[in-house]
C-alpha cells in the first residue's frame, strides 16, 4: 500500500513537470521587408516575452536597413556610391562594415582568379538586369569592360581604414557578397545582443539559421528546382542544417529574355562580359559564414563545376550542391547523408 | 457480444472516413497555397484568400509623398495594375497565382506574394 | 505475486518494449508527416494491461519513455512521448475495464488516437500555435491503422504467455 502511494506521488510529480514546461509556450516573431534589393524574411523563436522577440526582430531589420545604406549600388547617397565617386581621386575613409566586406571581397577575387569580381559595377549597370532597362549591350560597349581584373587596382589601408582605386575606369558592386554579410550581421546581432537561440533568416534565398529548429531538430532547407524555383511542394533537394547557412546562385533568379528569345541571367563573367555559361543552373554553398557562401556561390557558378570543385577542395568546411542545366544534381562529399 | 463488435467496427470506420474526408478537404482548400499577403514597409497590411474571391475587386495602397499602387484581385490571382513608381516593374510583373514569383515594388516598398501554408516541404528556401 | 518475481518480470517487459521502441526508431519514416509511426512498443503496454494491471503498465511505460528518450532523442521527444503515452494508457485502461479483452483491437485503436491527440496538444502548447492541427486528420487515420495492427498483434500474443 505504501509503495502505491509513493508511486502515485512520483507520477503526480512527473505530470507537474511535464505540464509546467509545456505551459511556457514557444513564441515567435516574424518580419518581412524589402531591403538590399530583395525580400528579407526574419523568423525567430524563443521562450521569452513577445516584446523581447519583437524588439529583436525589429533590430535585425533595422541593421539590414543600415547595411543597405552602405552597400546599395542604386541608392545615390549610399556609402558605396560615395566610394565609387571618390576613391579614384584620393583614399576614402570607410565604415567598418564596408572595410570588412571589401577585404573579404578582394580575398575571394584573388582566390577565384576573378570569377568572383567585386569591380564589375559598370558592366552590371550596362546590362541593367533586374531593372526595366535590361538589354543586351553591343560589343563596343562591353569590350572596354572585360578582362580587366580591376580588383587588383583596389587598395586597402588597414590602419587608416581607407580604400583607394589606382585607376578610374571601374566601379565597385558588392551585390554578390553584401547579402551574405548582412545575413551574418543580423544573426550576430540577434544572438549576441538579444540572446536569440532559434531562428531563420532568408534574404532572398540567402538562408541563415540560428541554432536548432524550435523542436530540437535540424532546419530543413529546400534547394529550388530549376523548373519551378519557388514551388514549395517540389524542391530539387532538401538539406538539413543546424546553425549554418545555405546560399544559392542560380540562373533563374534575376534574368530577362531578349527579343531573339535568349535568356540572360544576372551572374556576369568579368572575362567575357556576358552571363556565365558553364552548364550550371545553380550552385548552393553550405557553410557557417554567409558572406563566404555568397561570394563562393557566385565564384563557383562562374567557374563551372570542375574548377569550382578544385577551388572548394582547397577550403575547409565548405560543401556545395551543383545543379546543371539538365537538372542533374551533384554534391560534394560532405552533403551525402544529409 | 456480436452487436458490440459490429458497433466497434462501425465506430472505427466512421473515424477513418471522417479523417479521410478531412484530408481530402484540406488538400483541396490549401492546394498550392492561395493566400496572398500584401506587405508595405515591412508590415503585412492585407491577407487575401484568393480561392474565396468570386468577384474581381480593386484597392489602392497609398504611401508617403503621393506614392500609390493599385491592386486588382481576381479569383485565384492578384496583380498591381497601376502604380506611381518610376520603373513600373511591379505592374510589368502582371498577375501572380502561385508562390513562384512575388510582386515587388522597390520604390514604394510593397510586396505581394502568395504564401504556401503548412503543406510546404521545408522551413526555408534557397533559390 | 512475489515482489522479486514481479520486479524481474517488469524489468524484462521494460527491456522488451525499449528494444522494440529503439528498433522502430531506426526504421525510416513511411510518410513524411511528423508523428506518424507504428508504435509497436504499445503491444507491451496492451499485454501488461491484460496480464497484470494498469499500474504495472504505467510503470513499464514511464521507464521505457525515460530510457528511450535518453538513448534515442532529446528532451523534446521525451515531452511528446510522455504526453502521448500517458493519454494512451489512460484511455486504454478505462476502455479495457468497460469492454474487456475480446475487443483489444478496438481498445488499441482508441489508445493510438489518444496518443496522437496527446502529442499534438503538447506540440501546440510547446510551439504556442494551433498550426499543427493541420496534421490532425493524418494522425487520426494513421492511429486507426497502426492501432489496429498493434492491437491484433497483442491479441494474438497474450494467450500464448504464461500467467503472471
Amino acid at each position: 500500500m505504501k509503495r502505491t502511494t509513493y508511486f502515485a506521488a512520483a507520477c503526480a510529480l512527473l505530470f507537474l513537470c511535464v505540464f509546467s514546461s509545456g505551459c511556457t509556450p514557444m513564441r515567435s516573431a516574424a518580419r518581412t521587408d524589402l531591403l538590399l534589393g530583395t525580400i528579407i524574411d526574419i523568423t525567430i523563436y524563443g521562450r521569452t516575452s513577445q516584446e523581447t522577440l519583437d524588439a529583436a526582430a525589429d533590430a535585425a531589420m533595422a541593421r539590414a536597413k543600415e547595411l543597405e545604406q552602405i552597400f546599395s549600388a542604386t541608392l545615390e547617397d549610399s556609402e558605396l556610391s560615395y566610394v565609387n565617386q571618390n576613391a579614384a581621386n584620393a583614399p576614402v575613409t570607410v565604415s567598418r562594415d564596408m572595410y570588412t566586406v571589401l577585404e573579404r571581397s578582394l580575398y575571394f577575387a584573388h582566390l577565384s582568379d576573378g570569377a568572383f569580381d567585386p569591380t564589375l559595377g559598370r558592366l552590371i549597370k550596362l546590362w541593367g538586369i533586374g531593372t526595366k532597362n535590361a538589354a543586351v549591350p553591343s560589343e563596343d560597349e562591353i569590350q572596354p569592360l572585360i578582362g580587366q581584373k580591376n580588383y587588383e587596382h583596389v587598395v586597402l589601408n588597414e590602419t587608416a581604414q581607407t580604400v583607394s582605386f589606382t585607376t578610374d575606369n571601374f566601379e565597385l558592386d558588392l551585390g554578390a557578397i553584401a547579402k551574405g554579410y548582412a545575413a551574418d550581421e543580423m544573426k550576430k546581432l540577434l544572438t549576441d545582443d538579444y540572446n536569440i537561440t532559434c531562428g531563420l533568416l532568408n534574404l532572398g534565398g540567402n538562408v541563415i539559421t540560428i541554432g536548432e529548429r524550435y523542436d530540437g531538430g535540424p532546419w530543413s532547407i529546400g534547394i529550388a528546382d530549376l523548373q519551378a524555383p519557388q514551388d514549395t511542394a517540389n524542391p530539387a533537394l532538401i538539406l538539413e542544417i543546424t546553425d549554418e547557412t545555405i546560399v544559392t546562385s542560380g540562373n533563374y533568379q534575376r534574368c530577362f529574355t531578349a527579343p531573339d528569345g535568349t535568356l540572360y541571367h544576372h551572374i556576369l563573367d568579368g572575362n567575357t562580359g556576358f552571363p556565365a555559361d558553364t552548364g550550371l543552373a545553380s550552385v548552393s554553398i553550405l557553410t557557417d559564414c554567409s558572406m563566404d557562401a555568397d561570394a563562393l556561390s557566385t565564384a563557383a557558378f562562374v567557374l563551372g563545376e570542375q574548377k569550382a570543385r578544385a577551388l572548394l577542395s582547397r577550403l575547409d568546411g565548405i560543401d556545395a550542391v551543383f545543379i546543371d542545366t539538365q537538372g542533374q544534381i551533384t554534391t560534394t562529399a560532405g552533403i551525402d547523408g544529409r | 457480444m456480436r452487436k458490440k463488435i459490429i458497433l466497434c467496427i462501425l465506430i472505427v470506420c466512421i473515424i477513418a472516413a471522417a479523417s479521410v474526408a478531412a484530408i481530402i478537404y484540406q488538400s483541396h482548400a490549401g492546394r498550392g497555397g492561395t493566400i496572398a499577403k500584401v506587405y508595405q514597409n515591412g508590415q503585412c497590411i492585407r491577407t487575401i484568400d484568393l480561392s474565396a474571391v468570386s468577384q474581381p475587386w480593386e484597392f489602392t495602397i497609398t504611401g508617403a509623398d503621393g506614392a500609390y499602387n493599385t491592386v486588382r484581385v481576381e479569383p485565384g490571382r492578384i496583380a498591381i495594375i497601376d502604380a506611381s513608381c518610376p520603373d513600373g516593374i511591379c505592374v510589368d510583373t502582371g498577375y501572380i497565382s502561385d508562390g513562384l514569383k512575388p510582386i515587388t515594388c522597390l520604390p514604394n516598398k510593397v510586396i505581394i506574394r502568395i504564401e504556401g501554408g503548412p503543406g510546404s516541404a521545408a522551413d526555408g528556401w534557397s533559390v | 505475486m512475489k515482489s522479486v518475481k514481479k520486479l524481474t518480470t517488469l524489468a524484462l517487459f521494460t527491456t522488451i518494449s525499449l528494444t522494440i521502441f529503439l528498433l522502430e526508431a531506426l526504421i525510416p519514416p513511411l510518410v513524411p508527416i511528423p508523428g506518424v509511426k507504428l508504435g509497436l512498443a504499445n503491444i507491451v503496454t496492451l499485454i501488461l494491461l491484460v496480464k497484470t494491471n494498469w499500474k504495472d503498465a504505467l510503470l513499464v511505460l514511464i521507464a521505457r519513455i525515460i530510457l528511450g528518450s535518453i538513448f534515442a532523442g532529446q528532451m523534446m521527444s521525451f515531452l511528446y512521448s510522455i504526453a502521448g503515452g500517458l493519454a494512451c494508457l489512460l484511455v486504454m485502461a478505462v476502455f479495457y475495464r468497460l469492454l474487456g479483452k475480446r475487443l483489444l483491437w478496438f481498445i488499441s485503436i482508441l489508445g493510438a488516437l489518444a496518443h496522437n491527440t496527446g502529442q499534438l496538444l503538447t506540440a501546440a502548447a510547446v510551439l504556442g500555435s494551433g498550426y499543427v492541427f493541420y496534421y490532425y486528420p493524418y494522425l487520426i487515420l494513421s492511429g486507426v491503422i497502426t492501432g489496429l495492427f498493434t492491437g491484433l498483434i497483442a491479441a494474438l500474443l497474450y494467450p500464448r504467455l504464461p500467467d503472471m
